[in-house]
């Protein structure tokens, strides 16, 4: 395992934000965090690369606890792209070059020619979807094994979107690196992702393959009068289920999603389940 | 690692040049008393302003350690002050002697108000006014009385009675901050 996420908890003041989270990414995975806003994702990523020291748990990446070693193997973008103040798109490749070991300029060059990245340019000047574009680009280029990507898609347009994702997978597979990425869009991560954490008020409700958790819990009728599992929300007129048997039928990713933010485990202190 | 400390002193010139520029002119000056201002604001606007400004972010999410951010924050610091004052001595032509009084204390303040700058800001305080408050403080104490009289003046970051009174200090509060720092970092 890549990573590995132990009951994390962390406050910021009074106010808990992660609640015991657990997980772990395998190698090559392209894993999944998905959660509204405020559910505890970035804060949870914001812990694996060393930015916030969390009041208890434990995390490892790659075997052992993150030093700046282990980050010349990790790449991140984070969610408000934070950049230096006054910086270039051409001074914050140098600052990437220096500190990553394995940096492949030709990826980097393969970015800037094809979405035009003006790197002479101050990177305050930038719009959001260009300096999203920018670190994406660093990211990927950086050779890291470990990408941690914060809403890799927000504020680009639609057909930068599936290209974007398109690139990541193909990245990750060819590449063998293990990707996790941070969203609440849950249609660009069916597409290319292999596992996920459905994460609410900072725990983790479910965890699982994508497909894993297709095979493990049908869509039934709400009219049906036998329920054969465990009942994890109403879904309009249908119900998702988990269980074993062969009814109703299969869910998409969506719905599962769905199903667990709204479920009864999202809000149950003692950990209780409801069955019908 | 010196390519981290590299890195890191890049940012720092490239972000803060004007106010570097400014600053090392005036530090230029070989007299503590002149010093003092210049340093004041040099230091509270390094590394204590990025943790106040919630800037410290973009550089974790970098490969760097939050004790490598600490060290070559100070160690940039101290190199300006010290690389500083030997030109300005050798511009006045003071004796070596004397030179080497005036850098330990140099050094001597901007440790210890770098320090007490950056145990403001973990403390959710900010990185000028408490470190200022401090200083007015620390003035007011040691000039009270005869010096000859008055213990703290011979102990005080700011008046360095005797600056190899003062080194223990400075150095026991930047182990603090730093400490501080790398465990826990800075609660924004």
């Amino acid at each position: 395992m890549i990573v590995r996420i132990e009951n994390l908890r962390k406050s910021f003041g009074s106010k808990p934000v992660l609640n015991g989270i657990s997980l772990g990414v395998n190698e090559g995975d392209i894993y999944a965090i998905v959660g509204p806003n405020g559910a505890g994702k970035t804060t949870t990523l914001r812990c694996l690369y060393g930015d916030l020291s969390p009041e208890a748990g434990n995390v490892e990446v790659f075997g052992r606890t993150v030093t700046s070693k282990e980050k010349e193997n990790m790449a991140v973008l984070t969610e408000d792209r934070l950049t230096f103040r006054r910086f270039k798109g051409e001074d914050h490749l140098r600052i990437w070059r220096m500190l990553y070991p394995r940096w492949n300029e030709k990826v980097f060059n393969s970015f800037a020619m094809h979405y035009n990245l003006p790197l002479g340019d101050r990177v305050n000047t930038y719009s959001m979807g260009m300096k999203t574009l920018l670190h994406l680009a660093m990211v990927v280029a950086s050779g890291a094994d470990l990408l941690i990507l914060d809403e890799p898609t927000q504020n680009l347009d639609p057909v930068i979107r599936q290209e974007v994702m398109n690139v990541l997978r193909d990245y990750a597979i060819q590449e063998n690196k293990t990707v996790i990425i941070s969203s609440h869009e849950v249609f660009d991560l069916e597409e290319i992702a292999h596992s996920f954490a459905v994460i609410l008020e900072g725990k983790v409700l479910y965890n699982d393959t994508i497909d894993g958790a297709k095979e493990k819990h049908r869509v039934i009728s709400r009219e049906s009068r036998h329920s054969p599992g465990e009942v994890i929300s109403t879904l309009g007129n249908e119900t998702l289920v988990k269980t074993s048997e062969e009814v109703g039928r299969y869910p998409t990713f969506k719905e599962v999603v769905l199903a667990y933010l709204q479920s009864k485990k999202a809000f149950s202190p003692f950990g209780s389940k409801l069955t019908l | 690692m010196i390519k981290r400390i590299e890195a890191l002193f890049m940012k720092e010139v490239s972000e803060k040049a004007g106010r570097l520029a400014v600053f090392s002119l005036g530090l230029l000056v070989p007299f503590y008393q002149v010093r003092v201002i210049f340093m004041f604001l040099l230091l509270v606007g390094l590394l204590p302003s990025d943790a106040q400004h919630k800037r410290l972010g973009s550089l974790l999410a970098l490969p760097f350690s939050r004790g490598e951010v600490f060290w070559a924050s100070y160690l940039f610091l101290i190199s300006i002050v010290s690389v500083t004052q030997l030109i300005g001595a050798s511009l006045f032509g003071f004796s070596p002697a004397f030179l080497g009084i005036n850098l330990l204390g140099s050094i001597n303040f901007a440790t210890a108000y770098f320090s007490i700058a950056m145990l403001s800001v973990m403390a959710g305080l900010d990185n000028i006014g408490i470190p200022f408050l401090v200083l007015i403080i620390d003035l007011i104490m040691g000039g009270i009385g005869n010096r000859m009289t008055n213990l703290y003046f011979r102990f005080s970051p700011a008046h360095q009675g005797n600056v190899l009174y003062v080194l223990p200090i400075a150095l026991g509060l930047l182990a603090v901050a730093a400490f501080i720092f790398t465990k826990r970092g800075v609660r924004r």
